[in-house]
Order: structure tokens, then sequence, then C-alpha cells
């Protein structure tokens, strides 16, 4: 069982858009997400989400509103944004939003982290990439 | 003497004394308040001790079981809905451009 799952932007962009090439995998992992389970989004993987939907509006604003429904939202606090900035240092090929989420993971005890970005394998063993196929710990 | 009114602070005015000089010195005259710098307090710190305390609160109380079969069905309806032109290819890595890391 996953339980808490925190969601990494580029998995809840591939899910929205049917032509990202990740599509499949990241739809058919939050179809497989439990009773239990719980997608959650840091604040700032929020804003990288509906940045584009903004852009476009309408229906593409509707449905990244009701996926984000779907996923708890955690604000960025003061201790929040602190401990991002020693995962940043520690991690260049972290990106800001990205040292946030990992933060987040830490703050609520995660038991999984999803992104398709690889390069988060070696900072977290919590990360895992999303394959199609049963996910978790 | 007014009261404090917080005023939040960009990076670039955080970390550039000359920024904050020039910055701070308009704020007070047109307004005359006081900065207030937003610090992690002590007692914020020690609630990060308590792991349990701080998945409370930081994820707030957990939604009914009808309510996030509710959140789920609209989650899922979502899906494969969006248009290529909303999230065009190097979508995530231009807005992260704008974070120089």
């Amino acid at each position: 069982m996953a339980g808490l799952i925190v969601l990494k932007a580029s998995v809840a962009i591939a899910a929205l858009s049917v032509h990202d090439v990740h599509h499949p995998a990241a739809s058919a992992a939050l179809a497989s997400i439990q009773e239990g389970d719980e997608p959650v989004l840091a604040a700032t993987t929020r804003i990288e989400i509906l940045v584009g939907p903004q852009r476009a509006g309408g229906s593409a604003l509707q449905s990244a509103s009701d996926f984000l429904s779907g996923c708890a939202t955690i604000p960025v606090t003061a201790a929040l944004a602190d401990a991002a900035a020693v995962l940043k240092a520690g991690h260049a090929a972290l990106s800001v939003p990205g040292a946030v989420a990992l933060a987040v993971a830490d703050a609520i005890s995660a038991d999984s982290v999803w992104t398709f970005d690889h390069r988060w394998t070696g900072v977290d063993p919590r990360v895992t990439i999303p394959t199609g196929g049963s996910l978790g710990n | 003497m007014p009261d404090p009114v917080p005023v939040v602070l960009l990076a670039r005015l955080a970390l550039d004394r000359t920024e904050q000089r020039k910055a701070l010195g308009a704020i007070c005259s047109w307004t005359r308040c006081v900065v207030v710098c937003a610090t992690a307090a002590s007692s914020e710190r020690e609630r990060w001790s308590s792991t349990r305390t701080v998945r409370h609160e930081l994820l707030g109380a957990p939604p009914g079981q009808a309510e996030r079969a509710q959140r789920r069905r609209r989650l899922l309806a979502a899906m494969g809905t969006v248009d290529e032109g909303t999230y065009p290819p190097g979508y995530l890595e231009q807005l992260d451009a704008g974070w120089p890391g």
C-alpha cells in the first residue's frame, strides 16, 4: 500500500495530458491508488500544474481544477522552506519546486514520491518512477 | 506610532543590502510602517520534532469516505482531457528556468 503519495508536477501533467509520452504510465499509476491512499502536492507543485491551464483557460483549467481537487495541497511554511533550502544546497540537480516537494515528503512522512525525473532516484529512496504497474514502498 | 504592517520581501530584496536600503527607505517614507522579517520561530521548529503533529497540521483533517471517493472520481475523470497546447514540450523546464539554480 502506498499511503501518502507526493506527486511531482511531471506525473500530474502526464496524467492530464493525453499527448504526454508518460500519459499511460501516469494514468495507470493513479488509477491504481487504493482507497486508503492519498495523493499529496506541495503548493509549489500546484503552481507548476496550474500555469499552463491558466493560460489556456476554459476546459483545460476545469480539468486541472478537477484533478487538483483530488489531491491534498501542503502549504510552504518557513520551516518547510528551510528544509527545502538544505536539500537544494546538497543537490544541484534539484529544482526549487523539486526541493520543496521532497521537503514536503519528509514533513508528512510520505510513503512515496512519484516523478518522471530520473535524477531524483538517487536523492531519496522513496522516489518512484511510475511504470504503469503496482507502485508503493 | 502606527501599527506594524507585515511586508513580504522577495529574495533580491532580502539578500541585497543596497536594494534593501533603497526599498526599505521608500517603504518607511511612504507608510511609516515597521518592517517585519519573517523567520522560523523556535516554537515552529519544535513542532517539527513531532512528525505526527506536523502531518496532521499540514494535511488537515482527513476527508470523509464519501468526499474522498468523489474527489477521486473527479481526479480520474480529468486524466487525459487536456490538449497538447496546455503543456507544450519543455513546459516544466521553461517554468524552472525562472528559479535560477
